[in-house]
């Protein structure tokens, strides 16, 4: 670990601007969090534009903390309204919405505050250590291996998406292709640009973010609005935990930042993965496990922990590696991208400040969250109420704006709105949009990378295979695709029987 | 079976077939890649297809066991049903707001687009919209005209 490289990553965040933008980013992701129906990555990609104006290290905090501050936020609507504000609260649920009617809703949301902060701590204290030990191994990798590693990130990516492998696949498929469009830097042909100069520079991958992870919210809100008040618990207790019932939890909030650093780290596994795995650890431990499901403090702490764990172990291989693990760490390679940084593994060296910047900025974003959460929680109950059919409204105005603001041309508006029903369409189908995003990142990557193997290799595949590491990495890819198939199961069933008999 | 999957299966295919006959044209250099991603996207719409069809053959197969919780669902309350047309009617007038911002003004389309999709919804109190739909404006207009200096008309081109 470069030890310079660290203190002027601590230094640029500790401006006066820079500490600012975390606060309002951690309280912005909190209300945003705390809205259902909106998510992280929704919010991150909206918030993305206006980060083009700012200088890196101020955007990336405040994209940073907005991330964290919506992992803890999705929690007050598990809690009061017994609907996650954000999917990686959906197990809060299960224990902080009974806590919340046995008049316990501050204790509830008070102990979901301190499992977050410890849980984003850790993984971000992980974060500093493990992503520079990943990325002085990864100085050894060529062009081979990155393209191995692309393909690895993408195959892994589609395969553990939402829906079937195939939907994940072909969603990450559509993402490469759609990368392609766009001049050509090798020969100069336009490709799939029906004479359009607008496109001569290809499609914008901010442009698709915002069409396909917000657009189609607000469509899903419009076509479920109906009359009705939201009717949210009171919170009258408490919002302060006792030390001895932080102490009591400590146990399990260390295992669940643990589960949440080691899901994130896994490409296309987030936080409601993690959120779940950690609450049925913490049921399995449990000594009285009829308590679970009927208000168990152990319950709230355990999802929360994990699911604010899983930023800084998401952003592991996204630094390290320059393969986004989810759609919200894809959405801050993005943000690198607009700066001019491409990502990859020289993340860590040749914009080794700026990385720095914002792994600190993660960290001292949980910091953030203590204070901003302990003023604000309170205050947030009053943003779950806003009418779902206003937040779809703000929503597409807001993307519209946005999508205008990459580079002050409709067009962009217009392939943005494109965007937003074809996610509609992909969300009515059960294809997730965040491999379509990754794919449109690493298309390029993939591509040059390809190119310049093809150029080591004289235009031989055997190339890829000349390189122990790319040629395990590719049979971990294929490994990826076929464990999801009829094949697998094909071959563990005589495998299954044999150990029967034995 | 899920229409949408069997049409978006559909939609692929022809996507790969239009990138793929493209690309043909292509120096080699520039077609090697976009040649790989259509054929693959191209494998894996057809095996979404395929699924779905073979879902489709299955489902009368399976009719019988799907009375039981049918009986337990009557007891329940039916869900709200779902609202397409304000969804199609709210996204072309997100289209037709795009169309009149430089024309009527970044102020002047937001308010309309706003007034008219909420008067479609009627789950927002008018009170309430007023409010919140100005003090929304008032925040883009600050943010990202003001802040970030975008070169978008606030009042109509006609004034």
């Amino acid at each position: 670990m470069d030890s310079s490289l660290v203190m002027i990553g601590l230094t640029n965040v500790l401006s006066f601007n820079n500490i600012a933008c975390i606060l309002g980013g951690t309280l912005l992701g909190l209300f945003v969090g705390a809205m259902p129906g909106l998510s992280a990555t929704m919010a991150l990609a909206l918030l993305l534009p206006l980060t083009f104006s700012f200088d890196p290290a101020t955007g990336l905090s405040m994209l940073a903390s907005l991330y964290v501050g919506a992992s803890y936020g999705g929690s007050i609507a598990a809690i009061l309204l017994r609907t996650p504000g954000t999917p990686s609260a959906a197990a809060t649920v299960l224990d902080g919405f009974p806590l919340s009617q046995q008049g316990k809703a501050g204790q509830a949301l008070g102990i979901s505050l301190f499992a977050s902060f410890f849980g984003g701590l850790m993984s971000g204290i992980a974060l500093l250590t493990a992503a520079p030990l990943l990325g002085t191994l990864v100085l050894e990798f060529g062009p081979v291996e990155l393209f191995a590693i692309a393909v690895l990130g993408i195959t892994i990516i589609g395969s553990l998406a939402q829906g079937s492998v195939i939907s994940g696949l072909l969603s990450g498929g559509l993402g490469l292709l759609l990368s392609t469009v766009g001049m050509d830097l090798t020969t100069g042909t336009p490709r799939m640009t029906f004479d359009q100069i607008n496109l001569f520079a290809g499609i914008d991958f901010t442009v698709a973010l915002i069409g396909l992870f917000s657009v189609p919210q607000a469509l899903t809100l419009i076509e479920n609005s109906h009359r009705g008040n939201k009717v949210a618990s009171r919170i009258t207790d408490r919002l302060m935990p006792r030390w001895s019932t932080i102490k009591q939890l400590m146990p399990n909030i260390l295992r669940s930042s643990g589960i949440g650093i080691v899901v994130g780290l896994i490409p296309g596994t987030g936080g409601d993965t993690a959120s779940w795995f950690a609450y049925n650890e913490a049921k399995r431990f449990a000594k009285d496990k009829s308590r679970f499901g009927k208000g168990e403090i152990a319950g709230v702490a355990a999802p929360e922990a994990a699911n604010n764990a899983v930023v800084g172990g998401a952003l592991i291989p996204t630094i390290a590696l320059g393969i986004p693990g989810s759609s919200s760490t894809a959405i801050l390679l993005g943000a690198l991208m607009v700066q001019g940084i491409l990502p990859g593994p020289n993340l860590l060296t040749d914009y080794g400040d700026v990385t720095y910047t914002l792994i600190w900025a993660v960290i001292l974003a949980n910091i953030a969250l203590l204070v901003v959460g302990l003023a604000f929680t309170k205050m947030s109950v009053s943003v779950t109420k806003i009418p779902d059919g206003f937040i779809a409204c703000a929503i597409l105005t807001l993307c519209i704006i946005g999508a205008f603001a990459i580079n002050n041309s409709l067009f962009d508006v217009g392939l943005m709105l494109g965007f937003g029903l074809f996610g509609y369409w992909m969300s009515k189908a059960g294809v997730s949009p965040a491999p379509m995003v990754i794919g449109l990142i690493l298309g390029p990557v993939m591509e040059t990378s390809f190119q310049q193997s093809m150029l080591i290799g004289n235009d031989s595949f055997g190339v890829f295979l000349e390189s122990p590491i790319a040629t395990v990495l590719l049979i971990l890819a294929l490994l990826s695709i076929l464990q999801a198939t009829p094949f697998f199961r094909w071959l563990r069933l005589p495998l299954k029987r044999r150990l029967k008999q034995s | 079976m899920n229409v949408s999957r069997l049409l978006l299966g559909v939609f692929g295919i022809v996507v790969a077939g239009v990138f793929f006959f493209d690309a043909s044209d292509y120096p080699r250099a520039a077609a090697q890649m976009p040649m790989i991603y259509a054929v693959a996207v191209g494998l894996l719409s057809l095996a979404m297809v395929a699924s779905e069809l073979r879902l489709q053959r299955r489902a009368p197969a399976t009719g019988g066991s799907a009375a039981e919780p049918a009986d337990r669902e009557a007891d329940e309350a039916p869900p709200a049903p779902k609202r397409w047309a304000a969804v199609v009617t709210i996204f072309l007038l997100a289209v037709g707001y795009v169309a009149s911002m430089t024309t009527l003004g970044y102020v002047l389309a937001t308010a309309l687009f706003m007034t008219l999709a909420l008067a479609i919804l009627r789950t927002v109190k008018w009170s309430f919209a007023l409010i919140a739909g100005a003090v929304l404006i008032a925040m883009v207009c600050l943010v990202f005209v003001q802040f970030l200096g975008l070169p978008i008309p606030l009042l109509p081109s006609f004034l």
